[in-house]
């Protein structure tokens, strides 16, 4: 089976990329990666391998059959990650359903779908959740997608035999990650609030452990007509998560734990969260003039007197304070020369829910059926994403 | 075939991609004493909507068809191709100013020059980078001795790439395309011409090539100054951002001017730690790329008329072709832990060596 050819979508993305990496440097699959255009940082990665690059878009049915021709396994890796709701929702759905006409039109053995566990829905009930969970949209896009695409593609199963494997990969991290490595990083180095001290359960999967998975997929049968959740074995919590890039970095300000109450109050009192970016404007000519306003000891003191006041300071984290009396110098002697700490932003509402939530994936049907074994613990993967980092030049 | 000084020098533009669309087109507006006649591209539907687009009279696909009809050419095409289409122009008496790489080896470049000398023409290399403020700057200020005797160099260049490329040819020629061609020849360009010597060794050059184009590269070279070597390195970077400056360390500071140019460059008395002093140029304002562009091809067209030389000519550019040659031929890569540590193959049979 070695010498067949894989057609891999979006291949200049996260998975995409890596999967590519991994079947020219380690296999000996011939490997076609599909991009829409020859340009961005994902391409200049590929470029490194020898790998063939063919030009198509998920919209055009005729580009997806012109390359698809040839093709013994398409891993199908793209979605709508662009363009307005509308876009982003067709690409996702029709453009899944292009992939597979074209893999009727040329007889192409398999398709290998990558979905998410956003399809089980962030409000999970009981211990483990396996692939047998319904269907949850959250209301957001990229689930209800998710869920949209893959019902396309068990009917196509349905009704055209067509084998198929659907993998729903929980958290992915890991070098060139952005939402779960290099987002969290950023977030340590602002200053970081674990949402009730981080205690929710992390349900991450590093990169390598999931291509190994799809890589046990494309070469073996066992797992066709079957969709997988893939996690890594490691019970671990968001303060795991986040001490683990918090110890990557020497100085950083302290993380903070705070309730989901206190978020809400902060919240309602304007802190700007990553997902309302226009308030942070006024909040800094706020900041600016209650900088002015505070700065005098005694007047500190006599706005205190107010209860009000006294309320809402105790949920101010203390950078925010030390903002607001013109300090710089950030708490304790290790963190002296830290620059002050600023863009402290509250965790929006998707992520709070997420983070505290105490559900854990199961991967025993991924190992039952495929025989797949988690090769990289957790400790390793840190380490390993820890020198990307630092070659990416993110952390010192 | 020269043109009159008070004619306009009629002018083709051979390559159709982003470098012509997105720098050359809209140069051509700013500079007065030419007329672009022509605009050459295989690809005759792309080069005749830019042609509309930009009021171009001539649209072909053939760059032959432009050897009677103008007096210089631009070549703007894929690396590959530089050294066959302006050695075809030059010995057709035109003159050329060719993109940069000039061409993908020494023996090229040579044949180039050789036509160019033949010929009478002149054959100038597009080397934007110099034209910038602070290159000039960098370059006067280390050439006036102001930090005494050199002793090393530090240049680092990368982002990540997002140039709109029309084909795939960067991603496609291990010869001319990556970083060490694309970047590399710039970087090593300004590095040679701010040292003031054109002398250079190749200490070693590891890559992240694995059977395509590089991506990164860090290069250890000297290069010889008053007879003495000057040992540094450069870094390079498609898929990261680096620090884009280039420093030269003297025994009386260090001065570190911006790769991509700015209006300045900075002085460290001491060391990089210390508060730089900011120097500027009192003629520096800010100056889009577009516009050093014009003043390139102004430039250009001044030596034309005049047949002077105000231009970087391929002689100068020589010893940054053989070290990006030499470069290809280096076997060492860039080994990541995260990259490789588990590709062992999967299935047992080991293919990467």
């Amino acid at each position: 089976m070695g010498n067949e050819t894989v057609l891999v979508t979006g291949a200049t993305g996260f998975v995409g990329s890596r999967l590519v990496e991994r079947l020219v440097l380690g296999t000996d699959y011939r490997v076609k990666a599909m991009v829409r255009r020859f340009s961005g940082p994902g391409l200049a990665r590929l470029a490194r391998l020898p790998v063939e690059f063919v030009l198509a878009d998920l919209m055009d049915l005729e580009s997806l059959t012109r390359v698809a021709k040839s093709c013994d396994i398409i891993v199908h890796c793209a979605y709508g990650s662009s363009g307005n709701k509308t876009q982003r929702q067709e690409t996702t759905v029709s453009g899944t359903e292009n992939v597979l006409k074209a893999a009727l039109q040329r007889d192409v053995r398999k398709v290998i779908h990558l979905s998410s566990s956003a399809v089980h829905g962030r409000d999970l009930k009981g211990p483990a959740v396996d692939e047998s969970a319904p269907f949850t949209s959250d209301r957001d896009l990229y689930s209800a997608s998710k869920i949209e695409a893959e019902k396309v593609l068990w009917r196509y199963q349905r009704e055209h035999a067509l084998p198929v494997v659907v993998f729903r990969p929980t958290l992915i991290y890991g070098p060139y990650g952005r939402m779960w490595t290099e987002r969290i990083v950023k977030e340590v180095q602002a200053g970081a609030i674990l949402v009730n001290g981080g205690s929710g359960a992390a349900n991450l999967v590093y990169i390598d452990n999931l291509i190994d998975a799809i890589l046990l997929a494309i070469e073996k049968d066992s797992g066709d007509g079957e969709a997988f959740i893939l996690v890594d074995d490691e019970r671990l919590t968001w303060q795991d998560v986040y001490t683990s890039y918090a110890d990557m970095m020497g100085f950083h300000p302290p993380l903070q734990s705070m309730s989901v109450d206190e978020i809400e109050a902060m919240r309602k009192v304007g802190q700007p969260s990553v997902f309302n970016q226009w308030f942070v404007f006024p909040w800094y000519i706020g900041l600016e003039v209650a900088q002015y306003t505070l700065r005098p000891p005694e007047m500190r003191r006599k706005i205190k007197q107010i209860p009000l006041i006294r309320f809402i300071s105790k949920l101010v984290p203390w950078q925010i304070k030390n903002q607001l009396k013109g300090e710089s110098k950030s708490r304790g002697t290790a963190a002296a020369n830290t620059p002050p700490p600023c863009h402290i932003q509250l965790p929006g509402k998707d992520i709070v829910e997420l983070y505290t939530s105490r559900s854990r994936f199961s991967n025993e049907k991924v190992k039952r059926i495929l025989g797949y074994t988690q090769r990289i613990p957790f400790d390793e993967a840190i380490d390993l994403t820890r020198s990307w980092l630092q070659y990416q030049r993110l952390i010192p | 075939m020269i043109a009159r000084s008070e004619e306009k020098v009629r002018l083709a533009i051979i390559g159709c991609g982003a470098v012509a669309e997105e720098r050359y087109l809209p140069a051509f507006n700013l500079v007065s004493n030419l007329a672009l006649t022509h605009i050459v591209d295989l690809d005759v539907e792309r080069a005749q909507d830019v042609a509309n687009r930009f009021r171009i009279p001539n649209c072909v696909d053939d760059y032959r068809a432009v050897f009677d009809q103008v007096d210089a050419v631009v070549v703007a095409t894929p690396p590959k191709s530089h050294a066959r289409i302006s050695i075809d122009c030059l010995n057709q008496g035109l003159h050329v100013l060719c993109e940069k790489p000039l061409a993908t080896s020494v023996e090229e470049a040579q044949e180039m020059i050789n036509a160019s000398k033949q010929t009478h023409t002149h054959l100038a290399v597009g080397m934007i980078r110099r034209l910038s403020w602070s290159s000039q700057l960098l370059n006067r200020l280390v050439q006036s001795g102001m930090l005494g005797n050199i002793r090393r160099f530090d240049v680092e260049e990368g982002g990540e790439f997002n140039w709109p490329l029309r084909t795939g040819h960067m991603f496609q020629d291990s010869n001319s395309g990556g970083v060490l061609a694309d970047a590399g020849s710039h970087i090593i360009d300004l590095l040679l011409w701010s040292l003031g010597s054109q002398r250079a060794q190749l200490v070693s050059c590891r890559d992240d090539n694995w059977g395509g184009v590089e991506a990164n590269a860090i290069i250890e070279l000297t290069v010889e100054r008053c007879s003495r070597p000057v040992p540094g390195r450069v870094e390079l970077s498609f898929t990261r951002s680096l620090r884009n400056t280039l420093r030269i360390y003297g025994e009386k500071g260090c001065l570190e001017a911006p790769t991509r140019g700015g209006p300045e460059v900075f002085f460290y008395p001491d060391d990089e730690q210390t508060d730089p002093v900011v120097l500027r140029s009192l003629n520096a304002k800010p100056r889009k790329r577009v516009e050093e562009f014009a003043v390139q091809l102004s430039n250009f067209l001044d030596s034309i008329v005049n047949d002077s030389k105000d231009y970087v000519s391929a002689d100068e550019t020589l010893m940054t072709i053989s070290l990006i040659e030499q470069c290809h031929c280096s076997k060492e890569r860039l080994v990541q832990s995260w990259e490789m540590k588990h590709l062992e193959s999967f299935f047992g049979d080991e293919k990467n060596g």
